[in-house]
């Protein structure tokens, strides 16, 4: 019966799928190598026992790194405090604001000298003070620079191993060395700390910051003083409209610490306790927030010591509070605050400056006090660009300002002398190297002029000269005064000052051993990581460098330690100081060199790789939409048979020259490109160039198309035309959201908007074909049309109302997605009212089948109406089940008990899948076709519109026909049956409210197929794939946040990753969880190929007489889809680009591009080669073998048997 | 361009369009637009401003636009006289006091229909749906009056003349009329500007006028304005240069062809 016809020629099919994933792929990788910059974070710590030497003589082993140099520190964070604030300048005070008005323009602008207090000190003091130019690494964010100044690492978007749900710091930094226990320089015990101000640090440090008030009361350990204490009192520093409320925080708890107790005062000399009672009032007065006082802290546990007299001071006291503490950590806002409400040239910033540089006072009253040694740091984090934000790499922005003071004199003119010339060595040195092309001015010398100090002054005044350094040189310098380890990680370089005036052991030059130390913990770093990976992409160049200007360093300490080996009394002499200067220098050379390269490869975005991703994205997504042009006038054999040559050739061409400009490009140190990234970009842009071309230029002798935007203005009033056009303008509005990151964090609610505007244009088009002079059928068909679109107009704003919110979003946005805001478990109602779904969904695939009479097939009754039914019905009673044990049982229940239907859920998610995949897609595999043949009498004609459901035979008699039920729709049916599958798969994996919206995505995505099925029978079928595929992918888009997901990471629904499973297990939990996220651009991707395959007839004379044509449609409207994916994952890509260094590139466009790279891989994936390559092929393949049953002949329209 | 043909074509036969049309009443709309407009957006600080009390400023608005409406729906002068041969209008029998009454109650209760559907689109929009049910409802009351309440005068109740006008398609007539030009023009620059302004509602700017719905009520006042500009020149200046323009052309090619004579009509050859 059956005769086979020639096989379906899907070859053309499966060369473009595969060039075009492919570019996509080679696009996606290239950007992200310059753009996601990425390194590892190691797990290994500094520990205070372990020296970082590796072959050295025994006796450096004395079980310390540095001798602590400072007992105690204070580390004042004063937010965004740039360098000009910090500084000074004798002539602007005296030339303009006393004798005469300043001329305009050189006034004293509201940040000038307010903060005298440095300037006092450092010309009184100038052997216990200095003023630095503390340069920050971009992206000067408070959160990356805290990172920075504790772990003295380099900003990179991803560090690989640091868990992506919390932004807890995983890396070694000197706040975890404080707190881990054996770390302290005289026992055991950790440092006690106090940390006041900026919340961010307790999301950085959430163990080392833990309070441990609580834990003192019950805990005898504090008593012995073995444990290190500690007090936190975070403020919350979102509210930048807010600039007293952390900083008052900060200094109304300051005196608890810095002053004597008030019980202590009473024991006091009269003198002394009025001083204190004098400081006490003045630190009262520094508070704006006056009620801020009311609440008094730190008193609870004292209180309770007075209570229980049995426990005798079984906490810290207030007294032990003031004496005791080791570290104060104090993070200020109200600078940052003020400047980006007002700016830093509104008075506000003058006050608050004021009120800095009092309490800097109050804080120094107190350290020269103490008898014990103590070091304050004053710094800012970052500084402030003219409009008083910050985040970028604008010079403002990163000059901040370091300025460390000490009751004990460390930085002798000797010792100041000295470090200068170790500076000169090293710059000397480092000018020499061939890496040193990569330092930038900072790193090269280290005396550098504030350029825009003396644009403030209108260059009038000589601005002083300070010294630069890179910010996370403080990091080695802290820990080591502390006398703590220097952080594994860590790639800054001591402060030379703050050693240089120092002798150790053996007469050993201070500075020399800490840089000595500092240096071998880089090169331990460096060598670790090396070891830890292969991927760890330093170039054999780099490595060696710095092996050789370490050796050479080591050597040269060597012959230094062998001069004086004999004669401890050699170190005094002048040439002998000399050599330990040039040693020093080495080893500070090999520490900026080393920082320089790895800035350049860590820390700075490749303009070379970006531009070439780019490229290939943009030119992907011309192709994509290009083949959806050309594939309706020639079949893809012809197109690929055509191009391949050139392609290759292209191609070819591209590879020479992507190599050849990357080797000019990497000697040029402009990128770090390497040669198999410069292959593949040639590679994709030269083969994705040469099909551009080739696709447009040899459409332009075809005849012109509607859709084109070349076109439109001859046709522009066809409504078709009009609604191809809104479908491509939709497209841009979508892609053009991400220019802005308002849109870009609502873009739940825009693209509610476009999917309305969109169904809109639908409704008007339908009602357009209900004019007058359209004949019955047509408008038949538009009212159909009509209430299809105004259904789906109606549940595109129901599947909007389900949502979980971003942070951004958060006090104007509710959460639904849970039913109730604050649950997040989802409640049994929804779980409930998705019960209903298990009857609605198969009850419209049904109805939608029944029009053309195919719901009345074997396979629509048993996997439809039965093995559906069945399968949907136990992934609802899964997640029913589900939520009655999240919001009933845990709580009665102990938590190591498991929950009561945890078996049962398990099988039923299993069998869930094992109906729809065992029993739903083996018989649509075997049997997809929805036929069925009746024999019936005339006058009992099945009702419906005969032309498009059924064939009427007419047999010998004329009193029975035999009848093909679901002839018309032979293939959409089949097709149908495909997508029940994929839908059942999905609804499991989806909670409740997502698989209430998924089923509504599903009905809305049948009738935007009957919608526009309708709408081609009343505009007498123009082509509206453009109108449809975008109105897919948005549907996609607007069911991707109603089924509770958002562009972040945070939104993902890990939990989801147990369905059906008891252990982790990678790969299946990946799965589960890539279903849930990817949800609904898997369904609304499958359903494609039904735009081109609905109402086609089992007879359908194009498919018998040209198949390939037929295919190249089913291509082209894939290859459309997946565009309208490409313009949005290209558009993110650029924006993430052009935004690269804004504030919220890490927060929000960042995080976009990342979704865009899986939404538009899985998409085009599935879209052609599983929709169209696999299903769609096996439903045609099948079909023309059945179409050519012989005696159904193929010329008329209708089977006869 | 189809006022244009129309002129050509028909200007033996037809009055122009410009003469067959009075406009008188019209110009008021145009100043209360104006004026409305000036209340929003000049006036931040006074009692009765947009962004401070927007339900209490669209009521006002509202009920400013609605009184006017129901004079020149009462008065009879809104719409558009038929054209009559003559080119001037009839002077016909006074209106009944009743159906004057009857078109201000159509009118109203028509303009009532249609801001509800605008309410309706405006929560499928994603307006809020649960709250916020007097902002919505008069925002979309104000679009209405704006956008819809023009058509309702001209077009009358009938659903042909409707569709003909806002959707386009199928015009019998040949070239659309006056008073399907005049509802379609305010009717689509009304909705489309107040598309367009819900661009500022996302947007990070912390100002008081982003608030739902203030863009809208203000972009539907904008694109009234400008609908009322381009409807006034697609209309009436437009035929009336391009009459004038004709008229000259032709006197001139007559003088020509006076002067030069045959020459000259060998030339045109």
């Amino acid at each position: 019966m059956v005769r086979t016809v020639a096989a379906l020629p899907v070859r053309g099919l499966w060369a473009l799928s595969t060039v075009l994933i492919l570019a996509s792929v080679a696009g996606f990788w290239l950007f992200s190598r310059g753009f996601l910059l990425t390194r590892m974070v190691l797990p290994q710590h500094s520990l205070p026992s372990t020296l970082p030497f590796t072959n050295s003589s025994v006796d450096e082993h004395a079980n310390e790194w540095y001798p602590a140099k400072f007992e105690r520190a204070i580390i004042l964070v004063v937010d965004a405090m740039r360098i000009d604030f910090a500084a000074w300048s004798d002539e602007l005070n005296t030339t303009f604001s006393a004798s005469s008005p300043p001329p305009s323009g050189h006034r004293l602008m509201p940040y000038h000298n307010r903060l005298p207090i440095i300037n006092t000190l450092n010309t009184e003091h100038p052997e216990k003070t200095m003023l630095y130019r503390f340069r920050a690494d971009p992206p000067t964010t408070t959160l990356q620079r805290l990172k920075g100044l504790t772990t003295g690492q380099l900003p990179t978007f991803i560090d690989a191993g640091s868990n992506f749900a919390g932004s807890a710091i995983d890396e070694d930094n000197w706040l975890q060395a404080l707190r881990r226990p054996s770390t302290g320089p005289n026992g055991k015990r950790p440092r006690n700390l106090v940390f006041l101000g900026d919340d961010t640090w307790s999301s950085l440090f959430p163990h080392e910051l833990s309070d441990t008030q609580a834990m003192e009361q019950n805990d005898t350990l504090w008593n012995e003083g073995s444990r290190g204490w500690a007090r936190v009192r975070p403020f919350p520093s979102l509210n930048v409209w807010d600039l007293d409320t952390v900083d008052d925080g900060v200094f109304s708890r300051l005196p608890f610490f810095l002053l004597p107790s008030e019980s202590a005062e009473r024991d006091m000399a009269p003198q002394a306790a009025a001083d204190v009672r004098a400081k006490r009032s003045r630190w009262r007065q520094l508070v704006r927030q006056q009620e801020m006082l009311l609440h008094p802290d730190f008193g609870v546990s004292s209180q309770s010591n007075a209570s229980n007299s049995g426990m005798v001071s079984a906490a810290v006291g207030l007294e032990q509070l003031h004496n005791d503490w080791d570290v104060i950590i104090a993070h200020g806002l109200g600078v940052d605050h003020c400047g980006h409400r007002y700016g830093p040239d509104h008075p506000a910033i003058s006050s608050k400056l004021a009120q800095t540089n009092q309490a800097i006072e109050l804080i120094i009253d107190a350290v020269d006090r103490s008898d014990r040694a103590t070091a304050l740091y004053v710094f800012g984090d970052h500084g402030m660009d003219p409009k008083g934000d910050h985040g970028g790499d604008s010079p403002r922005e990163v000059d901040a300002a370091l300025w460390i003071y000490s009751n004990k004199a460390w930085n002798t003119k000797e010792g100041k002398e000295r470090s200068s010339r170790v500076l000169e060595h090293a710059s000397a040195l480092v000018k020499n190297e061939p890496l040193g092309a990569a330092l930038d001015d900072d790193l090269k010398s280290g005396w550098w002029l504030n350029t825009h100090l003396s644009d403030d002054y209108r260059k009038l005044l000589e601005p002083s000269e300070l010294r630069s350094i890179p910010q996370i040189d403080l990091v080695s310098s802290l820990s080591l005064t502390l006398g703590l380890p220097i952080p594994f990680n860590n790639l800054g370089a001591v402060i030379p000052e703050m050693f240089a005036s120092d002798t150790g052991a053996g007469g050993e030059w201070g500075l020399l051993r800490a840089l000595r130390l500092n240096a071998a913990q880089t090169m331990r770093y460096l060598d670790t990581y090396v070891e830890s990976s292969r991927s760890h992409g330093f170039s054999d160049d780099a490595l060696s460098a710095w092996k050789l200007l370490y050796q050479r360093a080591e050597a040269s300490y060597q012959e230094l330690t062998a001069l004086v080996a004999n004669n401890p009394k050699a170190r005094q002499q002048s040439h002998v100081m000399l050599v330990e200067e040039r040693v020093a220098a080495e080893y500070y050379a090999f520490m900026r060199v080393v920082l320089g390269t790895l800035r350049q490869m860590w820390a700075q975005f490749d303009p070379a790789l970006i531009i070439a991703g780019l490229a290939v994205l943009v030119l992907t997504t011309v192709a994509l939409v290009a083949v959806y042009v050309r594939s309706r006038h020639i079949s893809l054999e012809t197109m690929v048979a055509r191009m391949w040559k050139q392609c290759a050739t292209g191609g070819f061409i591209g590879v020479v020259i992507g190599r050849a400009l990357s080797i000019v490009l990497v000697s040029q140190s402009i990128s770090h490109i390497s040669l198999l990234e410069a292959s593949a970009a040639g590679l994709a842009i030269g083969v994705m160039a040469t099909s551009c071309t080739l696709l447009f230029f040899a459409t332009s002798d075809d005849e012109l198309s509607i859709s084109r935007p070349g076109s439109l203005c001859t046709r522009l009033c066809s409504p078709a035309a009009l609604l191809n056009t809104t479908a491509c303008v939709t497209a841009i509005m979508h892609g053009l959201a991400f220019m802005s990151n308002s849109f870009t964090f609502n873009e739940d609610g825009i693209v509610l908007y476009l999917a309305q505007t969109l169904t809109l244009a639908l409704v008007g088009t339908a009602l357009y074909s209900l004019m007058p002079s359209s004949s019955s059928k047509q408008k038949a068909a538009g009212l159909r049309a009509l209430l299809c679109t105004s259904l789906i107009l109606v549940l595109n704003r129901i599947a909007s109302y389900s949502t979980v919110c971003r942070e951004e979003q958060l006090p104007g946005c509710t959460p639904t997605f849970y039913g109730l805001p604050s649950a997040s478990i989802s409640g049994v109602p929804l779980a409930v009212a998705n019960l209903a779904m298990v009857w609605l969904v198969p009850f419209v695939v049904l109805r939608v089948l029944k029009r053309s009479q195919s719901h009345r097939a074997m396979i629509a009754k048993l996997w439809i109406s039965i093995g559906m039914r069945i399968s949907m019905g136990m992934s609802a009673v899964y997640w029913l089940l589900d939520s009655i044990d999240g919001n009933y049982s845990s709580s009665a229940m102990t938590p190591s008990k498991k929950s009561d239907w945890s078996d049962l859920r398990i099988v039923l998610a299993r069998m869930a899948v094992g109906i729809a995949l065992g029993g739903g897609l083996a018989a649509w595999y075997s049997s997809p076709f929805c036929l069925d043949v009746v024999v019936s009498s005339p006058p009992s004609q099945p009702t419906g519109p005969v032309t498009r459901s059924s064939a009427k035979t007419q047999a010998s008699t004329p009193q029975h026909m035999a009848v093909v039920l679901g002839y018309g729709n032979a293939f959409g049916a089949a097709y149908l049956v495909f997508v029940t599958v994929v839908f059942c798969v999905l609804y499991l994996v989806q909670q409740p409210m997502g698989g209430i919206m998924i089923s509504l995505l599903f009905i809305k995505l049948l009738l935007c197929i009957e919608t526009f099925d309708s709408l081609r029978d009343a505009l007498a079928a123009p082509s509206l794939l453009p109108a449809q595929t975008s109105m897919m992918a948005i549907l996609a888009y607007l069911d991707y946040f109603s089924t509770g997901h958002q562009f972040t990471l945070v939104s993902i629904q890990w939990s989801t990753a147990f369905i059906g499973i008891r252990e982790m297990q990678l790969v299946i939990c990946g799965v589960i969880v890539a279903l849930n996220t990817l949800g609904s651009f898997i369904l609304a991707s499958a359903c494609v190929p039904m735009a081109v395959l609905w109402n086609e007839s089992l007879g359908s004379r194009v498919l018998k007489l040209a198949p390939e044509s037929f295919v190249a449609r089913l291509a082209g409207a894939a290859t459309l889809y997946a565009g309208y994916h490409a313009v949005v994952a290209t558009s993110s890509a650029v924006n993430a680009a052009v935004f690269r260094r804004h504030l919220m590139v890490w927060k929000i466009f960042a995080p976009r591009f990342m979704f865009a790279v899986p939404v538009f891989l899985v998409s085009i994936t599935v879209v052609l080669l599983v929709a169209t390559g696999f299903a769609a092929m096996r439903v045609l393949r099948l079909g023309i073998n059945v179409g050519n049953v012989r005696g159904l002949p193929v010329a008329k329209d209708s089977g006869r048997v | 361009m189809d006022a244009h043909s129309n002129n050509d074509e028909n200007s033996s036969q037809r009055v122009p369009d410009h003469k067959l049309y009075p406009i008188d009443a019209n110009g008021i709309e145009l100043m209360l637009a104006g004026m409305a407009s000036a209340i929003a957006l000049v006036s931040p600080r006074k009692s009765l401003n947009m962004y401070d009390s927007p339900v209490k400023y669209m009521i006002v608005t509202a009920t400013v636009l609605f009184g006017y409406y129901a004079i020149l729906a009462f008065a009879g002068i809104y719409c558009f006289k038929a054209p009559t041969e003559s080119g001037r209008r009839k002077i016909k029998a006074p209106t009944p006091l009743s159906a004057r009454f009857n078109a201000v109650l159509f009118m109203g209760l028509a303009t009532l229909a249609a801001s509800l559907v605008i309410t309706l689109g405006l929560v499928l929009f994603g307006a809020p749906f649960a709250t916020q049910h007097a902002e919505t409802f008069m925002a979309a009351l104000n679009m209405a009056l704006l956008g819809v309440t023009p058509a309702i005068l001209t077009l009358k109740p009938s659903p042909e003349a409707w569709r003909r006008a806002l959707i386009g398609g199928g015009n019998s007539a040949g070239a659309p009329l006056v008073p399907e030009m005049w509802a379609a023009g305010l009717f689509w620059s009304t909705f489309i500007i107040s598309w367009t302004s819900a661009y500022f509602i996302p947007l990070d700017w912390d100002r008081p006028w982003q608030k739902w719905p203030i863009p809208i009520v203000a972009g539907a006042f904008l694109g009234n304005l400008i609908g009322l500009l381009y409807v006034l020149l697609r209309c009436f200046v437009l035929p009336l240069a391009r009459a004038d323009y004709a008229q000259t052309e032709s006197s001139k090619r007559d003088m020509i062809r006076e002067l030069s004579g045959p020459a000259g009509a060998k030339k045109e050859l």
